[in-house]
């Protein structure tokens, strides 16, 4: 296996589309910056899938999962994306990708991105023939919110040459195209079989499936006080859950609760009804450090940012 | 405080209430394009105007020296006034804001506004798109809105301007980002051109030589001389949109014209009486195929068609072609004696709707390309075929950018009689397949958005979508 050379990977961008050996990067912006000695430098896109606040306690990888876990969002190139931290995010290359048949690709993080703590692909892998804008999956590893630029420059592709020999067989696999993930312009959600569907492939039969709960209305509103104390809004253990009256105060520390974020008022995601009547949650829950829409750091981690940063408490006191 | 006053305040609360909930921003993490973010900010420095205005005016009501028949005959029309035009607001506002930019064909649309804006006379134009509950493609006419606004900034005199040339288009919430039906949308920017150009008046000297050219001419009544005028003014501006459209985006718009209504069932049927027929204020389909194939064999279209496609499309649009216009039938129900005159009248001046479209364009009617862009068709059908977007294009080993025209057809012709071709390739794909070809058909349609988005990328890298730059500074790192 050899890594391809800017020079081969030109030569390669030069070919018919009608050759199995031909490599399609497209758009590629600014050609001259974008190359170094063995790698392609590949821009971020403007569409992503922005994980939902979820109906469920849990995340369950079968086939009903992609049409319930993400909401798409459009950012328009000179606009950003704000990226919570210790959040993540699906998002696509903007160049079209189409591998030559006798090459395969792997798609790293831009080292200055890395440096940041962003994580842009988890599976880097691309097979020959692939052809499509490679879905992203960023993360933010990071302690603090990151902004990201559509249209910057966010990972480098290394192609290989894989030695497939001269078969009839690999000259006419451009015919024979794998149809999942085939094509997208968007970022995709991950498309999964069923747990039982899957196993059963291997002779496993008896598959202890997590049952959704029943779905009886929307997530309920949680508050959380100034310390981050939670509070569901709702009665639990009887037939028909009612909502809480919104509190004043915590019935904890006495500090006084929020519903919504304070900068972009987005309220604050509970459990679905059922779930938390279930006790399938425990009545306390970890806040979150970010808002979930805008980034903005919620009381409480601001709290305990300028503790961390200023443990004398001097933080308040004007500076000289 | 009188009763009158009371009245009348609670009337400007509830003004005030109707506004605010109009120009509300309820979703603000959708994205929209720079010409509807224009129109919801002037809806909003509007709103903003009006309830200065409001604010005013129920002080001075209020005032102890307001005169009751003052307020009866002068004050309280002119919340009816504002009301009014707010009414027609209503209309757009919500439609337009749930047009963002995941719900429309962005790119598509960017390609038309900047082909508009490169007209005489339309230079600058924006183009708002909004979302309809009808199965339909609709322009809403300015100068109504107009004729409203003039009366509202009389009374609200500080507020801001509507927008100038800025055509309001509402297309079916169904067909979301779709491409190829939402090529109707050129047919509707034919009504933004007609009437920004002022074109009902250059007709109407047309209008009245096609009338006075009729036997019954002298024994009309006004009312049937308007009746007439209106039927022709119509008629007319539904043709040169059409012939506007092909100007704009070639014959791929007579293919979404065929798929959107349907014209394959209406033409298989074995009564002609659908293809002929006239309504009050549309022409039949075989006179607007008519000129579609007339305005195709003007642009050098029709040989392409012809000699290298094999859709049967075209056949129908020949076949739609050739029937006679003495065939045309117009059955009125309102004038019955003056519909068969009033259909020879505008058969006698329909040429001059051509000579119109000449005029919109001028030297930037899009024609047939002949060799360049048969090659570009070809190069981006081979390129559809094998699941590639086709936005840089390959031929002897150099690199070529295709036309957006030549693109979209290229791609609409790919999706009428190539479609197998791409799903013979893929593992498991039966054409057959209902599911599976309508996943592919979405495909087809969003590499060639793609390919759009991506054409404007490489034409002029600094002048994006939405009007902001990249940032050219991007740091190179030397290590991975």
């Amino acid at each position: 296996m050899a890594v391809l050379s800017s020079r081969t990977i030109k030569s390669r961008l030069k070919r018919n589309i009608k050759d199995p050996k031909s490599l399609v990067v497209s758009p590629l912006l600014a050609p001259d910056e974008s190359y170094d000695i063995d790698s392609l430098d590949l821009r971020l896109g403007c569409y992503f899938l922005v994980p939902r606040v979820p109906a469920f306690p849990y995340y369950s990888p079968d086939s009903q999962s992609s049409f319930s876990f993400h909401r798409r969002v459009h950012v328009p190139l000179g606009d950003f994306l704000v990226v919570p931290a210790q959040q993540t995010v699906l998002g696509a290359t903007l160049e079209f990708i189409k591998l030559p048949y006798d090459v395969a690709g792997e798609i790293l993080t831009k080292s200055s991105v890395a440096r940041t703590f962003t994580v842009i692909e988890t599976a880097p892998w691309v097979h020959p023939n692939y052809r499509g804008c490679l879905t992203l999956e960023i993360a933010n590893a990071s302690n603090t919110p990151i902004l990201l630029y559509p249209g910057r420059r966010i990972g480098q592709l290394v192609l290989v040459e894989v030695s497939r020999g001269k078969s009839p067989k690999a000259l006419a696999a451009d015919d024979e195209l794998n149809g999942t993930y085939f094509g997208p312009v968007f970022p995709e959600p991950p498309e999964f079989k069923d747990p039982n569907q899957d196993l059963e492939r291997i002779g496993i039969r008896e598959v202890r499936v997590m049952r959704r709960p029943e779905w009886i209305g929307p997530p309920t509103s949680a508050q959380f006080c100034l310390s981050g104390h939670y509070v569901n809004n709702i009665t639990t253990g009887v037939a028909t859950p009612k909502l809480h009256k919104t509190r004043e105060l915590c019935g904890t520390c006495g500090a006084k609760m929020i519903g919504a974020c304070p900068n972009c008022k987005t309220p604050f995601g509970g459990v679905t009804r059922k779930a938390h009547a279930s006790r399938a949650l425990p009545a306390g829950q970890t806040p979150p450090a970010y808002c979930c829409e805008c980034g903005f750091a919620l009381p409480w981690t601001l709290q305990r940012l300028q503790t961390a940063t200023d443990p004398s408490g001097s933080a308040d006191k004007p500076k000289q | 405080m009188s009763g009158s006053v009371s009245d009348l305040l609670r009337d400007a609360a509830s003004l005030h209430r109707f506004i605010t909930s109009i120009a509300r921003r309820r979703q603000s993490e959708k994205t929209h394009r720079l010409a509807t973010e224009e129109f919801l900010n002037y809806i909003q420095d509007l709103s903003e105007s009006a309830q200065r205005f409001l604010q005013d005016f129920t002080q001075r009501v209020s005032a102890p020296s307001s005169d009751p028949d003052d307020l009866a005959r002068f004050d309280r029309p002119c919340l009816a006034t504002i009301r009014e035009f707010w009414g027609d607001l209503h209309e757009f506002v919500r439609p337009a804001e749930d047009a963002d930019t995941l719900s429309i064909p962005v790119a598509l649309i960017q390609h038309l506004e900047d082909e508009v804006s490169k007209l005489p006379g339309l230079n600058r134009s924006r183009l708002v798109i909004s979302h309809t509950s009808e199965l339909n493609y609709v322009e809403y006419p300015r100068s109504d809105l107009r004729f409203h606004a003039q009366a509202y900034d009389g009374i609200v005199t500080k507020g801001p301007a509507f927008p100038a040339k800025m055509a309001l288009i509402a297309m079916p919430y169904s067909q979301d980002a779709a491409l190829f039906l939402n090529l109707v949308i050129c047919h509707e920017l034919g009504h933004f051109a007609f009437e920004e150009l002022d074109f009902e008046r250059q007709l109407s000297s047309d209008i009245e030589d096609a009338l006075k050219g009729l036997e019954a001419y002298a024994s009309m009544s006004e009312p049937d001389l308007s009746w007439c005028r209106e039927r022709l003014k119509y008629w007319s501006e539904e043709i040169y949109c059409d012939r506007f459209a092909i100007g704009l985006i070639g014959p791929a718009f007579c293919f979404a014209y065929i798929e959107l209504w349907d014209i394959v069932a209406t033409a298989s049927d074995a009564d002609e009486s659908y293809l002929v027929e006239f309504y009050d204020t549309h022409p039949s389909d075989a006179c607007r195929f008519r000129e579609h194939s007339d305005q195709l064999k003007k642009g050098d279209w029709w040989s392409l068609l012809i000699e290298n496609t094999k859709s049967s499309y075209i056949p129908l649009i020949q076949r739609l072609a050739d029937i006679d216009p003495d065939h045309y039938v117009f059955a009125s129900d309102q004038k019955p004696h003056l519909a068969d005159p009033v259909l020879k009248a505008f058969i006698k001046m329909k040429p001059k709707l051509a000579d119109l479209v000449d005029t919109t364009f001028g030297p930037r009617l899009r024609r047939f390309r002949g060799d360049v862009d048969k090659e570009e068709i070809h190069l981006v059908k081979s390129y559809l075929s094998r699941g590639v977007v086709p936005s840089t294009l390959i031929r002897k080993r150099k690199e070529r950018f295709p036309d957006p025209v030549a693109l979209i057809n290229a791609a609409y012709l790919f999706y009428l009689e190539s479609m197998a071709e791409l799903m013979q390739r893929i593992a498991g794909q039966k054409e057959e397949n209902l599911c599976q070809r309508s996943k592919w058909a979405e495909r087809v349609e969003s590499w060639t958005l793609k390919a759009l988005e991506d054409l404007r990328l490489t034409s002029s890298p600094l002048e994006l979508t939405n009007g902001s730059a990249i940032e050219q500074n991007n740091q190179k790192s030397s290590q991975t």
